[in-house]
């Protein structure tokens, strides 16, 4: 084989690489997903808002250009390993070459989006170039994902760009080769600041997996820093802890049991994590804008009731997702649990009361907080929210279905997406005239029926041994564990 | 048994340690020192490797094994000393000689949303002997599955795919480390012998890192033990256990031994190499050493 022909094979080998491993993603990860999620809605207002079809096409262009650029840029980086870095003949030389040619194609690409969206009204070479050096860099150190939600957004990138599009040739050429070297160096050669960063990216990521499973993950894989900051969160659902295994016998067995399972005390982790989340940005908002006239704070309480809903709703939300997930993923241990003396066997209503009783709990003052919300804006917006709240209030039998029928890793984009949906649904609520009480009792209805409806399956643990054939379950005595 | 090693054992004394650095080594370690957090691992280790040696390397856990193994391929920054890999220092190897190398790690280290396929359609071209057939061959015998991705494979698949993808370019240096940890008996025996055909076609240097002892005396022709940081005792399998005897009985007996090397002591036990039984004392016993009694001692 010439050299030419190595080279380029190796070339189309590392380039092909990201696509053929997204090919068998599943989920939200594969390639078309996001793009197409985003385009329904654009598609939708270029048809509302012909005028503005050019700005639309634009913005959709450069979504498109930034998730597929996205999925290049991780998938060369998933490519960099250290030991390859060191082993592989080449390897790490064709990955810096593909980084810098697919750079410099997004970085084309974009200008030209831009420049034919809004014209030459901005230097946009010198705009996109680190928003592409930051995207080259992004893998490796995810820290950086901090820098625009740190208000990277507000740092002087026009002004910056500016001052170098109206430098002297030789300082541009600066600027671009100082851009590639970059770029170039985000690739790491298997040296020692590369297996270092190699291995605490692969840390977090075994980390937030074991997170996302419900299995916690040990200090040692998240680090000092992570640690010190879940604690700032999660010390209430270690003090309940605590407390419930000093009264040892004497509490209630459907505690005891949450204990075990590993769910308890999460109640009083939302309810510290709301007060930190929700009473920070309240109390930020009235230091920082104190005088603002009634029409001002009514004008933003409509502008952030969409994304206040997500949040609130979002949050005690969690902790039917998060169930779900440690159901599954605790599995072994809860039969092991399940075969101590004293444990009820086949049914477990009281602990599912108990989960839908600790729901019920956290949905009334994250809705009184929404309607507080709602009651400054418009009165529409009042309308909005409540419709909001009540169409999340069904959600913990959602969860009870989902959890009695667990016979695999369950998926949790349902519940985790479900105040998102809510939030936009309230929309069209909204627009219907619904009034807020009318909502609420809408959803207290459903809420009722849901309680009196007969389910033949009944929860069983452990997660995932449901029997073929459910209503032998429920035929089954009932007992009470109290 | 808790064994006291004799002073010539720390490394440059014993046979192939004795041999001066030759220019055919394709591994010349000297003085390697690294360690953990102020916890020395390697201390001052020498070891060559050359051509057509298949070298087990025995150690307890925690013992640097792994360390030792990535150090020697320029995986880890050493503290002191050097590590020298077909003439060229490890850490700046030329791609001439990486294309000399196969890795299997100990934990997979395959790109889990590929396909077996595409996985050693990625490796091919890197390599610029790539041979096809014994690809090709290795994946129906080891009943790789080709349209599963890596990350769906059962452990032993994928480190049968990762020692497959390791044999692919013919190295003339294969380092393993536990390679059969994941692997049936079968596919151990198979793997195995595919691994003799390797350095008999070829002439490859192989070390590999393994607990299975009965794997060792298979297939290994050189044993090294890594003690206290250092190849405490590195020689050719059969001859050491031909000339190793442990020797049993009344402690100041086994006190007047003379003019043996005794590879490690207990009370009322000796591991004797070159030893005569004939010229033993009546009241001692001499019998075969194992490789279970020299991992044992030497470890």
């Amino acid at each position: 084989m010439s050299a030419g022909a190595t080279w380029l094979g190796r070339q189309a080998a590392v380039w092909q690489q990201p696509w053929a491993a997204r090919r068998s993603q599943r989920g939200w990860r594969q390639q078309w997903v996001a793009p197409v999620l985003v385009s329904l809605p654009v598609l939708g207002l270029m048809a509302a808002w012909p005028a503005g079809w050019r700005l639309l096409a634009g913005l959709l262009a450069l979504v498109w250009l930034a998730w597929d650029g996205w999925l290049l840029v991780d998938g060369l980086h998933q490519q960099n390993r250290p030991a390859l870095a060191r082993l592989v003949p080449g390897q790490a030389t064709a990955l810096r070459l593909q980084l810098l040619l697919h750079a410099a194609l997004l970085t084309a690409a974009a200008v030209a989006v831009l420049l034919l969206t809004l014209g030459p009204v901005r230097p946009w070479l010198w705009f996109v170039m680190p928003m592409v050096v930051l995207l080259a860099w992004l893998p490796r150190e995810p820290w950086l994902w901090l820098l625009p939600a740190l208000g990277g957004f507000s740092l002087p990138w026009w002004r910056w760009a500016a001052e170098v599009a109206s430098a002297a040739p030789g300082l541009k050429l600066l600027a671009v080769l100082l851009a590639m070297a970059l770029i170039a160096a985000a690739i790491g050669q298997g040296g020692r600041l590369h297996r270092w960063q190699a291995a605490r990216n692969e840390r977090w990521r075994r980390a937030a997996a074991a997170q996302r499973d419900g299995l916690g993950s040990p200090p040692v894989a998240t680090g000092p820093l992570l640690v010190a900051l879940s604690r700032v969160f999660d010390w209430p659902r270690r003090l309940w802890r605590r407390r419930l295994l000093a009264r040892g016998a004497t509490a209630p067995l459907p505690a005891r049991l949450d204990l075990g399972l590993g769910f308890g005390g999460q109640w009083a982790e939302l309810a510290w994590t709301a007060l930190l989340l929700f009473g920070g940005l309240g109390l930020t908002l009235a230091i920082v804008l104190p005088s603002r006239s009634s029409a001002e704070w009514q004008e933003m309480a409509d502008f952030s009731r969409f994304g206040l809903c997500v949040g609130a709703f979002s949050l005690i939300t969690s902790a039917l997702h998060g169930r779900l997930g440690r159901a599954w993923a605790r599995r072994r241990e809860q039969a092991l649990l399940v075969l101590l003396p004293g444990l009820p066997a086949g049914d477990f209503a009281r602990l599912e009361q108990r989960w839908r009783r600790e729901y019920l709990l956290s949905w009334l003052p994250a809705t009184a907080l929404m309607l507080a919300v709602g009651a400054a804006g418009s009165p529409a917006s009042l309308d909005y929210t409540a419709a909001c709240a009540a169409l999340c209030l069904p959600l913990p039998w959602l969860a009870q279905h989902q959890l009695r029928r667990l016979h695999g890793q369950p998926s949790l984009a349902p519940l985790a997406l479900a105040p998102v949906l809510a939030a936009v649904l309230a929309w069209p609520v909204q627009l219907l005239g619904v009034p807020w009480w009318a909502s609420l009792a809408a959803g207290a209805l459903v809420y009722a029926g849901l309680a009196r409806r007969h389910d033949a399956v009944a929860l069983s643990l452990p997660a995932g041994r449901r029997p073929d054939r459910p209503d032998t379950m429920a035929a089954a005595p009932r007992q009470d564990y109290r | 048994m808790n064994a006291t090693l004799p002073s010539h054992a720390n490394g440059a004394g014993l046979g192939l340690l004795s041999q001066a650095a030759e220019p055919t080594a394709s591994v010349h370690i000297t003085g390697l020192q690294l360690g953990y957090r102020g916890r020395p691992v390697l201390q001052g280790l020498d070891w060559q490797m050359h051509p057509g040696q298949v070298i087990g390397l025995l150690g307890r856990n925690g013992a640097g094994k792994t360390t030792l193994l990535e150090a020697l391929l320029g995986l880890r920054d050493v503290q002191a000393g050097t590590v020298r890999l077909f003439g060229q220092p490890a850490t700046r190897l030329d791609d001439a000689a990486r294309a000399r190398i196969g890795y299997v790690p100990q934990a997979s280290d395959l790109f889990e949303d590929l396909r077996a396929d595409e996985l050693l359609a990625y490796f091919r071209s890197f390599y610029p002997r790539w041979n096809g057939a014994k690809v090709e061959a290795l994946m129906q015998r080891w009943g790789v599955p080709r349209d599963v991705e890596i990350g769906r494979m059962s452990g032993g698949q994928q480190q049968r795919l990762s020692i497959i993808r390791a044999l692919a370019h013919e190295p003339d240096l294969l380092v393993l480390d536990e390679p059969v940890a994941s692997l049936d008996p079968l596919a151990r025996r198979d793997f195995l012998r595919e691994l003799v055909e390797q350095v008999l076609d070829r002439g490859t240097t192989v070390v590999f890192s393994t607990h299975i002892l009965s794997d060792l005396e298979r297939v290994a022709f050189n044993v090294a033990f890594l003690q206290s940081g250092r190849i405490g005792l590195q020689a050719p399998l059969d001859e050491l256990i031909d000339e190793t005897r442990l020797v049993t009985g009344p402690e100041p007996l086994l006190a007047t031994l003379q003019g043996v090397e005794v590879l490690a002591r207990r009370d009322g036990r000796r591991l004797l190499r070159h030893v005569d039984e004939r010229s033993l004392p009546p009241g001692l016993v001499a019998q075969r050493a194992s490789l279970e009694d020299l991992f044992e001692a030497l470890t």
